[in-house]
């Protein structure tokens, strides 16, 4: 099949742009690489009975044959057809067929007879019964001749002997004539002892007659078949199209931005309702990203512009109103203190999207969790001790694990940071791990505030703070953080409340191959 | 010392340099990877502050490369925005000695260059690591101050081998946390104030002077106060 | 196109092979004579003789070969030999 791009004008590939543009606000752009107007125009003059959201162009006039549907409607018609014709053929066969054999072996039989009588009573015998024969003859289609050495007729009910009958072909249709109406007749004549011929025929007009009626019907079979295969062929072609359109008008809605547009599920629970249902779901998956991304994006502009403008103010307040040069270090440091602050924001979510990416599983090696951990609490004890938070851990001697030893080493440090951060003094902030049938699980639980039930699906969203958090330090990244390495690790977060308090449970797969492609599955119902 | 700057941002460059001197360095700076592979080569440099992403044709990384190549091992500190951790790793197997992203503190960035000069020299290994009244017997582990034993944990007996081998240096939390601990992320909790503390509390506490003190804005540095 | 061409072709090759038979080269063609006024009165006097025969002849062979003579006379020669068969073979005695 051609290229439709190939027959692209001018004008459609201006169009096909206006439309990328408006779809995007121009912030998206065209995809690189692939030819976006020429297959937006190819789905355009396809689909032209679909409300098209841009002006009709001028588009080269629809190849009639390069449409799917019409081949799919060609190859019913087609079947059909055949399946038509194998019918009649066997019918033939079985009709016409059948009676030919039958005035065959009837034709058959009556010679052998008459040959036995000859042999018995020589030919007045013969012309006897075959008198007899012709007088008795009820059916009406009987016909005899048997001529002697010299071709004279000595008894039957035809004419003459017929001129063209040579010896070497014993069976033969022949036409006749019955009271002055032609027919036909099925003949079979051999020679006999002392020159004698005899001709032995049934009347097989009806036979004929048949014939023209079943050539007849095939034809009109024919012609019906091919009208009938016609309108199915533009049926199947309507069905194809209006599923496929309503698939393409679907996916050149959300081409163009609109992302509320679904593919329409007839009910029929057939494959293309399993087609549109995938596709459904590939299209809600794609917009709730999107809400995340938008999500994220208008957190990051709230989250890091009110850093940036209480620098910018420091530092402006302080050009305008310092009077020594204590005061405007002061400012400068604090300014400064400010944008460190933007910065760890911008490096946490870097780290974020780096492991959401996966980028990280080439990484991964065989790591034990268990000294990993003991460190971990080393270090942090003597900042809970500080606090005057009791500090407890259960960690087995051995915690055998693959993956990457410093995400998951920066995960539990989230957790235990958020722990303290949140305890009060003289409560307890416990570090557990053990092994589970899925893998491990690392529990840190502390008896602080905790996370109000409404709040705890959220809570490991980027830049999602509670309000018992709003007054503390902190960037809102480092559950997210810590979520995504147990993604990355093929395990999750769960928190928990651990009344009182926060109970926070990552669990990480015990052994997940690295590169581990994602199974795609298509779920049927 | 004589520090090599190969950086192309102008601002940065110029901060750098500034700083460097200050500190009592001799700087050259040149903000191309090929002028900057040449002097490496040609000149001697007690370290190199380099960025990744040069004009020129030759990057950060082949410069290094090029530099390792010709048996050079002058201590490299690659300054980059790649901030990735796989970036970081690369630079680090191209045969840099250490790595800082940008944005940076220069407090941060004087410091571990400092301690990169410092592990150049330091090529034999030693036992016994003095300050003033200080002294650290590595191969018993124990640790004297004024000729009076003090007990210290492993990590505290490491976290004072660590500020010990840069006496005199401004080394930051960062820098501890990486070199002592060996992790490659930043606490949202001041557990190292914590642990220096601590130290404090057994290595200076009982004595007359502070060996330990806290640079602001910066970190810790272990130094005899000049009086 | 290609198909609908080849579809059509199918079809009419199909009828063409059932309506293409022998064609009957053109020689006369052959009177019957057992079709003809002559044969019918012959099938009627022979019905004659042979009821002459019999002691009884049923009503309903009678009734056939009277109405077989009268089609014959009325020119419709096979329906008239038709029933004058059918009379004769009612009068078989194996019948």
């Amino acid at each position: 099949m051609p290229d439709a791009a190939g027959g692209e004008t001018a004008a459609d590939a201006a169009a096909g742009d206006a439309v990328a543009d408006a779809a995007g606000g121009g912030a998206a752009g065209k995809p690189a690489g692939i030819d976006r107007p020429g297959r937006l125009a190819r789905w355009r003059r396809w689909n032209r009975a679909a409300p098209s959201p841009v002006a009709e162009e001028e588009v080269p006039a629809p190849n009639f044959l390069r449409s799917a549907a019409v081949r799919f409607g060609v190859i019913y018609a087609a079947l059909f057809g055949i399946s038509a014709i194998a019918l009649a053929a066997f019918l033939w066969w079985s009709t016409a067929g059948l009676l030919e054999r039958q005035t065959d072996a009837a034709i058959l039989t009556d010679s052998l007879g008459l040959t036995e009588r000859f042999a018995e009573g020589g030919p007045k015998a013969l012309v006897e019964t075959i008198n007899d024969r012709v007088l008795g003859n009820v059916d009406d289609d009987a016909l005899y001749l048997l001529v002697d050495s010299a071709s004279q007729r000595v008894a039957g009910n035809l004419e003459s002997w017929p001129l063209r009958m040579a010896m070497d072909e014993d069976w033969d249709e022949l036409r006749i004539e019955r009271a002055g109406v032609a027919s036909l007749a099925r003949i079979h004549y051999f020679e006999l002892p002392g020159g004698f011929r005899l001709l032995i025929g049934r009347d097989v007009e009806l036979r004929s007659q048949l014939r023209v009626m079943m050539a007849d019907a095939m034809f009109w079979a024919a012609v019906i078949a091919l009208i009938l295969g016609t309108i199915g062929a533009w049926a199947v072609r309507g069905l194809f199209r209006s599923t496929i359109a309503d698939v393409s008008a679907t996916a050149m809605a959300v081409s163009a931005g609109d992302f509320t547009r679904r593919v329409r599920i007839a009910g029929h629970e057939d494959e293309f309702d399993l087609l549109a249902e995938t596709i459904n779901d590939m299209l809600d998956r794609i917009s709730s990203l999107m809400d995340g991304v938008r999500q994220v994006s208008n957190a990051i502009a709230h989250d890091l512009r009110t850093p940036i403008t209480r620098a910018r103010t420091r530092l402006e307040d302080a050009a305008i109103h310092a009077t020594t040069e204590a005061e405007l270090r002061a400012a400068v440091d604090r300014a400064m203190l400010d944008l460190d602050g933007v910065v760890s924001v911008f490096q946490a979510l870097l780290r974020i999207a780096e492991i959401e990416a996966g980028a990280r599983r080439s990484a991964f090696a065989p790591f034990d969790l268990a000294p990993l951990l003991t460190d971990l609490a080393e270090l942090y004890d003597a900042a809970a001790e500080e606090r005057g938070v009791r500090f407890q851990t259960s960690i087995p001697a051995t915690l055998p694990s693959f993956g990457d030893r410093d995400m998951v080493q920066q995960a539990v440090a989230n957790l235990l940071d958020n722990a303290l951060k949140f305890s009060p003094a003289d409560t307890t902030v416990q570090l557990t791990a053990s092994l589970t049938p899925g893998g491990i699980a690392i529990v840190v639980a502390d008896q602080g505030p905790g996370i109000p039930p409404e709040d705890r699906n959220r809570a490991a969203e980027r830049f999602f703070r509670g309000e018992s958090a709003r007054s503390t330090p902190g960037s809102g990244l480092g559950l997210a953080l810590v979520q995504a390495v147990a993604h990355l690790h093929g395990g999750s977060l769960n928190l928990d409340d651990g009344a009182p308090g926060l109970h926070a449970v990552l669990t990480l797969a015990g052994r997940i191959k690295p590169e581990a492609p994602r199974s795609i599955t298509i779920a049927s119902k | 010392m004589r520090i090599l700057v190969v950086e192309d941002d102008k601002d940065v460059a110029s901060f750098v340099v500034k700083g460097l001197r200050e500190a009592g360095h001799v700087v050259e700076q040149t903000p191309n990877g090929r002028d900057g592979l040449f002097m490496a080569a040609s000149e001697s440099f007690d370290a190199i502050v380099l960025d990744r992403m040069l004009p020129g044709g030759v990057d950060g990384l082949r410069l290094l490369e090029t530099l390792r190549a010709q048996d050079n091992h002058t201590p490299v500190l690659f300054l980059s925005a790649m901030a990735q951790v796989d970036d970081r790793v690369r630079g680090l197997k191209a045969g840099g000695d250490d790595y800082m992203t940008k944005p940076f503190a220069f407090a941060e960035l004087l410091a571990r260059v400092e301690a990169l000069t410092r592990r150049g020299k330091t090529d034999t290994p030693t036992t016994r690591l003095v300050t003033a009244d200080l002294e650290m017997d590595l191969l018993s582990r124990t640790v004297k101050r004024a000729g009076q034993k003090i007990d210290l944990q492993p990590r505290e007996f490491r976290l004072l081998e660590f500020l010990m081998r840069h006496a005199g240096q401004v080394v930051t939390r960062t820098m501890l946390l990486e070199g002592v601990w060996d992790y490659h992320f930043d606490p949202q909790t001041n557990v190292i104030d914590v642990h220096v503390s601590r130290l404090r509390q057994k290595v200076d506490k009982p004595f007359p002077i502070a060996l330990i003190h806290t640079v602001r804005n910066a970190g810790y540095m272990l130094r005899v106060e000049e009086a | 196109m290609k198909l609908v061409q080849s579809l059509s072709a199918i079809l009419v090759i199909g009828t063409a092979t059932v309506q293409a038979q022998p064609q009957p080269d053109p020689q006369p063609a052959i009177r019957v004579t057992s079709d003809t006024t002559e044969f019918c009165d012959h099938l009627s006097r022979y019905f004659a003789r042979i009821s002459a025969g019999h002691h009884t002849v049923p009503a309903a062979s009678r009734a056939l070969a009277d109405e077989g003579g009268r089609l014959c006379a009325q020119g419709l020669i096979r329906a008239g030999i038709s029933r004058l068969r059918m009379a004769l073979y009612r009068l078989r005695p194996n019948r």
